[in-house]
């Protein structure tokens, strides 16, 4: 549903632009410094554009570490993979619980619901993921603990399923012989483009952010993901920083990476995702279409 | 209602049936720490090569780390039957990580590092290491006569054995080496506080653009002055005067504390330090080094720092947990205790391995000076040489084997050590606090502490009624009970000793 | 006549089981991924009521009763904590959801397709950003010597504000961040279930000559208001608990003014970093949880009442 009159579009483009800059001049900012001199930063401060344009903070960490790449290879499957299997499984679970017929809906609902709210906590976790599942440094510890399946993201794709897939329909289908797989298949699915693609943007982010698991399951530096290397520099700036550092051996504080280093980290760790995100979106915009026609 | 407790009861039951599928996991892996003495057996008696893992703090990429750990390996395997695999985590992640390797046995011999060894021993993560120690090797023991391992023992039990760094400090005045040069200041010279404050003053004067005094650990001005807080670095409690009494005294209440916070207020209201210390992210040496502050507070021993001079104010003093604060031990949970002490001997007694460990592998990581330093390969610093563990000689098991750094000049090690053994120890050396019997004080006054602590120290807030309101607050959150139970168990401690 | 309808009664219900049994077979791979990675840990629930020995693990450790609970207790800012963690919580609720379903609302008014895509791409970026670069862009912003807000505010003439000492202005800052980093994501969220609202019932709407408020708010709204009970009841479960990041890292962990940052969360890492002592840090977790979810049985409870559709079990 559009809003047809000029004036009414015109109102609407002004708020988001301005959304849009509330939204994007923080990261310029960073942006930015990323790009400035370091001793103009310490000097001058920050602002929106570079006093002193320098590549130095990205030339130290694509030559101090070719990790960086390798790292984006680690981060990329981990994500393909694992958002795959994360939409697979959420679709597969969400679908009978939104069916009326199905009889445990209500109780397996609650069973959702109630990982939500409750956790074991990190150590018993790794304690079963290590010893049970021996996954400690290989490529399943990045896709299985935690992420693969949020109870959130279940009762979104529920609720979808509750409201825009009418009874009718699956009813019909049921009547022309149609298994419950087949109507998932053949009815459900098209009719739950938008949710599938949200889900699996959310999931896909999910797994691109995350570095808890590497910092949980992973000691071979070979598997790090990319936000684990970065999480990594940044938590080494801080360990220095603390006193702790200076206090258990003096000379402690070693090269530390400037500002305008930490900044390039958080830049390259969320470029790619801007690059791919509108690729992304064609398909976010088609389920769009199709979401509309139904009816 | 009912329905829902009705699921209630039904998830119960899931978990009931999940819970007994743990318990098998879990004594199943009882049955693996019984066989123990059987894996390690076999061991001794045939050529079989045992594999020690070995977890190692550090704050460098180390993408050459594998290179070593298979240079260090050629000599082990062949030289003691041991296959070493070293994993290196960032100081960074240091406590979640090795919190969780020591759950189970997935780590043999571990740093003691950033949480007090008391502690890891009241939870059960270590080993107590006396048998070891006394069928150890002769050059180990003489390495680490028994005396000095009072250091990391607890109840009089070896727990850890400390790795080589300075043990004490002197706390004084770095100043950049020019403007020092301006004002007739000298490398080691002993300056009072009145001498810093007209130096000080002198310099905001001349300089005015830079701050006089720059914040050593990000936001305060120093991490510690003159207090030893008994194994707690939180200084709930703490003996004063370089720990030359036996008192644990309230740190509030004590002069040390109050004339610090004093001078630092004064110079903070007459600008000579920035306004925003306490958010302040940029380290001292790259305001100094990019000419935005002159001088900074620092404790130090032997090691220079370069572009600058280093003065004393407080003569050098060792804490009572000096040598604990970062030392190595074995995992309890670990499956091969022999094999991970015989590991712990290597790595503290094998030159080759210890070179290895330290510098990395010639030509690659450093090259050789003539006057037996070694640097950096060119245009390569710690940070970007693949292997930068050479800067961090406090951090391996033992760097005393290796090669020094050229910035730290060829005697080093024998500067270290000897630095070590003339310095005062604190009347608590050796002791360390088991915070397990009040730790609901404890908890609550570390939120004090943090609350209050950086900001007198920083000179951001009026001393004498901050100091008032948080001794109120301390009161109330039970303060007392932790300086009575530290003072309760120093006694016993050198009651004993 | 009886004979028939019990042959097709029994078999309707033999084709409604063999119907439960396909759907239960899809939910299979879902399930036995919680059960292990959600449930199976649980256990480690037990290690609240445990003094957690190393070497002794899970089922050796002794039991200690409450003990592990008291030091939430006893401190004298634990009405401050959780007031915090749950003031904080109600506004971050209540105003997130606010300004997402606007958006959301308003980005379904647009027109053109390529501003809508830019819109939506930007407005994400935030969400991808992680806590501890946000407390850098904070500080870029905040820092009193040479932050850009100061710089401004200097510009105008006004004097430098000491932004990390006064307690007094971080409340608001919280609020910008967090709404900040969160609303394009709910908004995001919102939006998927917008464009999925049929548009048959905007067109009968407009037939009934109803303007575009009232299209809002007979045809938008009661679509969304399952979405919206939905993310409301989640995030009332999660009332005691508290984004660490955004009240440890961003205010730069600045003692001064601990008395409006100092959550649940914080306080317990801020207490327990350094003691690995895992059975106080259940007690907390513990705690948190069974509050939540008492607090979540209510609503749902409540929901359940007046619209029993909408509960979420």
């Amino acid at each position: 549903m559009v809003v047809k009159n000029k004036s009414g579009q015109i109102a609407l483009n002004i708020i988001f632009t301005l959304l849009t800059i509330a939204a994007v001049a923080p990261f310029l900012l960073l942006v930015s410094s990323s790009f400035t001199d370091e001793a103009t930063l310490v000097r001058d401060g920050y602002s929106f554009l570079p006093g002193k344009f320098s590549l130095d903070a990205y030339i130290y960490l694509f030559q101090s570490s070719m990790k960086i790449v390798k790292g984006y290879g680690i981060t990329i499957l981990v994500t393909l993979i694992g958002t795959v299997l994360s939409v697979l499984f959420t679709t597969l679970f969400a679908y009978p619980l939104s069916r009326k017929e199905f009889p445990f809906r209500y109780f397996f609902s609650f069973f959702v619901f109630f990982t939500m709210l409750f956790n074991g906590g990190l150590v018993p976790s790794y304690m079963m993921w290590t010893q049970t599942f021996h996954i400690k440094n290989t490529l399943w510890a990045l896709i299985f603990p935690g992420l693969l399946m949020n109870g959130f993201y279940i009762i979104m794709m529920r609720s979808f399923f509750n409201a825009n897939i009418p009874d009718a329909l699956v009813e019909a289908a049921r009547i022309d012989g149609c298994g419950e797989y087949g109507i998932l298949w053949k009815i459900v699915l098209p009719l739950s483009k938008p949710m599938m693609a949200t889900i699996s943007l959310m999931v896909g982010l999910g797994y691109w952010n995350d570095w808890m698991n590497s910092l949980y399951y992973i000691t071979d530096e070979k598997l790090f993901s990319i936000q684990a290397i970065l999480n990594t520099i940044i938590s080494n700036i801080q360990f220095l920083q603390s006193s702790q550092g200076s206090s258990v051996a003096s000379g402690a504080a070693a090269d530390l990476p400037s500002v305008g280093i930490r900044m390039a980290i958080a830049v390259i760790g969320i470029l790619p995702i801007l690059v791919i995100y509108p690729f992304f979106q064609k398909y976010f915009v088609k389920g769009i279409v199709v979401g509309g026609v139904k009816g | 209602m009912k329905k829902v407790i009705k699921k209630v009861a039904a998830l119960i039951s899931v978990l009931a049936i999940v819970t007994s599928f743990v318990a098998c996991g879990g004594s199943g892996s009882n049955a693996g720490n019984a066989s123990k003495g059987q894996a390690t057996g076999k061991t001794e008696g045939t050529d079989k090569i045992t594999d020690v893992n070995v977890c190692i703090p550090t704050v460098y990429d180390l993408q050459d780390a594998q290179k070593v750990e298979d240079a260090i390996n050629k000599i082990t395997e062949e030289r003691y039957g041991i296959h070493m695999i070293l994993s290196f985590v960032a100081t960074g992640n240091w406590q979640q990580q090795s919190n969780l390797l020591l759950t189970g046995s997935e780590v043999d011999v571990i740093a003691s590092f950033i949480t007090p060894l008391s502690t890891y021993v009241k939870n059960g993560q270590f080993l107590a290491l006396d048998d070891y120690y006394n069928n150890a090797s002769d050059a180990f023991k003489a390495l680490w006569p028994i005396e000095e391992l009072k250091g990391t023992s607890i109840d009089g039990k070896i727990y850890a054995i400390p790795n080589l760094r300075n043990y004490g400090n002197y706390f004084g005045l770095n100043i950049d080496e020019e403007i020092a040069a301006e004002f007739g200041i000298q490398d080691g010279q002993k300056l009072t506080m009145e001498d810093i404050d007209q130096f000080l003053r002198g310099a905001h004067e001349k300089y005015p653009d830079r701050y006089a005094l720059a914040p050593q650990g990000g936001t305060t001005l120093i991490g510690q002055w003159s207090w030893d807080g008994l194994g707690d670095e939180k200084y709930l409690g703490v003996l004063p005067d370089c720990g030359q009494t036996t008192t644990v005294q309230n740190l509030f209440d004590t002069d040390d504390f109050r004339e610090f916070c004093t001078w630092a207020r004064k110079w903070y209201q007459d600008g000579l330090i920035m306004q925003d210390i306490l958010s302040n992210t940029q380290p001292w040496q790259t305001l100094i080094g990019s000419k935005k502050a002159v001088s900074c507070f620092d404790n130090y021993a032997v090691n220079k720092v370069p572009g600058m001079i280093r003065t004393i104010v407080v003569d050098a003093w060792s804490a009572s947990n000096s040598y604990a604060a970062l030392s190595y031990a074995v995992n309890a949970n670990t499956k091969v205790p022999e094999a991970a002490w015989k590991a712990m001997e290597i790595l503290y007694t094998d030159q080759d391995v210890s070179i290895l460990l330290n510098d990395g592998i010639e030509g690659t990581h450093y090259v050789k000076n003539s006057d037996g330093t070694i640097s950096f390969p060119e245009g390569k610093t710690a940070a970007d040489c693949g292997y930068g563990m050479a800067d961090l000689y406090w951090v391996t098991p033992y760097s005393g084997n290796a090669y020094p750094l050229d910035v730290n000049g060829s005697s080093f090690f024998g500067d270290l050590k000897e630095f070590n053994q003339k310095t005062m120890k604190s009347q608590g050396f050796g002791f360390s606090f088991d915070t397990s019997s009040v730790v609901d004080q404890y908890t609550a006054c570390i939120n004090i502490m943090d609350k209050y602590y950086g900001a007198l120290m920083a000179g951001t807030v009026d001393v004498d009624s901050t100091i008032e309101q948080a001794n109120k607050e301390f009161e109330a959150a039970g303060l007392n009970d932790i300086i009575a139970a530290k003072q309760q168990q120093l006694d016993a401690y050198l009651g004993k000793n | 006549m009886a004979a028939v309808t019990a042959v097709s009664g029994k078999k309707r219900k033999r084709a409604r089981r063999k119907m439960t049994l396909v759907l239960f077979s899809m939910m299979l791979p879902g399930l036995v991924y919680l059960l292990i990675n959600n449930y199976m840990p649980m256990v480690g629930l037990l290690i609240a009521f445990k003094k957690y020995n190393y070497s002794a693990g899970i089922w050796g450790s002794e039991w200690c009763g409450f003990s592990n609970f008291t030091y939430l207790f006893k401190t004298q800012d634990a009405i401050n904590i959780v007031r915090n963690t749950i003031g904080y919580n109600l506004v971050f609720i209540l105003l997130g959801n606010v300004v997402a379903v606007a958006v959301a609302v308003m980005l379904n008014f647009l027109r053109g397709k390529m501003n809508k895509k830019i819109y939506q791409t930007v407005i994400l970026i935030p969400f991808l950003i992680s806590m501890v670069v946000v407390s850098y862009i904070v500080y870029a912003f905040l820092s009193q010597e040479s932050g850009f807000l100061n710089k401004l505010i200097e510009s105008f003439g006004g004097e430098k504000i000491s932004w990390y000492t006064q307690a007094k202005y971080w409340p608001f800052i919280f609020v910008i961040v967090n709404l900040w980093k969160g609303f394009g994501y709910s908004s995001i969220l919102y939006y998927a279930t917008v464009i999925g609202i049929d548009s048959s019932l905007y067109e009968a709407a407009t037939v009934d000559g109803a303007n575009r408020w009232k299209q809002v708010v007979h045809v938008t709204l009661p679509g969304l208001k399952g979405t919206i009970i939905t993310m409301v009841l989640l995030a009332i479960g999660r009332m005691f608990y508290s984004d660490f990041g955004l009240f440890y890292q961003v205010p730069m962990r600045s003692g001064l003014i601990s008395s409006v940052t100092d959550t649940i969360d914080v306080f317990v890492y801020k207490g327990l970093t350094q003691l690995n002592d895992i059975g106080r840090a259940s007690a907390a977790g513990f705690l948190q949880s069974v509050m939540g979810f008492l607090l979540v049985l209510t609503a749902n409870y409540i929901v359940r009442k007046i619209d029993e559709e909408n509960a979420l079990f």
